[in-house]
């Protein structure tokens, strides 16, 4: 068990490069079977350990010579739904863990970067625009953004690129009253002793970055993943 | 009423047993996917394909009726190896049981002498 580094990230990057590895079709199937599979709330590290599975399963495919659609034998859709009937579902801890911890790394970054161009007052504290850029982007990606993530197998590269900008330019929407500094954005919601402040925040992001590692490692001991 | 008679699936009838099926396959000896679905087919469930036994196969690991280990293969990528659990072996158990009990029950209707 590594402090700094969890099961889950270290199975992401293994199969990053795993699918780099695939070429061709078998690579074009498995991204687009991926990319509908995480349009549903499943479980991210099952997610991780079926693209593990899979991804094994094209090498040994490409290596007998035979397309990985054939040897799935079964239409892309029929096979990754029947997947997802396999209560795979995504906890709750598990889909607000990681938005604590970038929350925490966030809120710590704003305030610190803003703190120390201040000039680190001893009265300061957590304006309305941190709290902004901090939740708004996590607010969006979990109501709007789930709707833009559209459901199909079939993805074109432009249909994806334009999803992305439509995505884009809400994030801005939301986030643009909070850098150009309008009034009520500078108001404080927090406000107090700016060291204290600093090291409740340290605080924060250290129990929420150890937490989400500590979550993940014991969700990776349900599974053979190694 | 010929469309019902036609339309009779046997790969339907034979999909609820197939669970059962493939433990008994793992019991016999540690195997991996590909080596299941040619043994399944060579004893009758023609239709069962890797996309078929790999959502099986993911729920009885997740029941912890089998367990996986990654190992070296031949053709280079590492496999994954299956392995029956206590759990497993019980449930194989109590599945012939139940298997049985069903056998004689339709051969009782279908054998009976009037």
């Amino acid at each position: 068990m590594s402090l700094f580094r969890n099961n889950y990230k270290k199975l992401v990057q293994e199969n990053q490069c795993g699918l780099a590895e695939i070429s061709g079709e078998s690579f074009k199937a498995l991204d687009s079977m991926f990319n509908y599979l995480i349009t549903f709330e499943v479980s991210r590290f099952e997610l991780e350990v079926i693209k593990k599975d899979l991804i094994g399963l094209a090498k040994e495919a490409e290596a007998e010579g035979e397309a990985f659609l054939d040897k799935i034998g079964m239409p892309q859709k029929e096979f990754c739904d029947s997947l997802v009937k396999e209560e795979m579902r995504q906890s709750v801890l598990e889909r607000i863990l990681p938005q604590i911890k970038y929350s925490a790394v966030w809120l710590l970054g704003f305030y610190v970067l803003w703190w120390c161009i201040e000039g680190m007052p001893k009265d300061y504290g957590i304006t309305v625009w941190m709290l902004v850029l901090t939740f708004g982007e996590d607010c969006f990606d979990s109501i709007i953004g789930a709707k833009l993530r559209y459901r199909s197998l079939d993805q074109s590269e432009a249909k994806r690129k334009m999803r992305m900008m439509v995505s884009f330019l809400i994030s801005a929407a939301i986030v643009f009253p909070a850098i150009v500094e309008v009034p009520p954005f500078e108001a404080f919601v927090v406000r107090g002793n700016g060291r204290v402040i600093f090291i409740i925040l340290l605080l924060l992001f250290a129990a929420a970055f150890f937490g989400n590692n500590y979550y993940w490692d014991k969700c990776s001991e349900k599974y053979n993943w190694r | 009423m010929k469309e019902a008679v036609t339309g009779m699936d046997k790969s339907q009838m034979m999909k609820g047993k197939l669970e059962g099926c493939i433990l008994k396959i793992i019991d016999k000896s540690e195997t991996y996917g590909y080596e299941i679905v040619e043994q399944l087919q060579r004893y009758g469930f023609v239709d069962v394909k890797e996309g078929t036994l790999y959502p099986l196969l993911l729920r009885l690991e997740k029941k912890g009726l089998i367990v996986a280990t990654f190992k070296p293969s031949p053709l280079g990528p590492r496999r994954k190896y299956y392995n029956l659990t206590e759990a497993g072996q019980e449930y194989i158990i109590r599945f012939y049981e139940v298997w049985n009990e069903v056998r004689q029950t339709v051969e009782g209707i279908f054998c009976k002498e009037d």
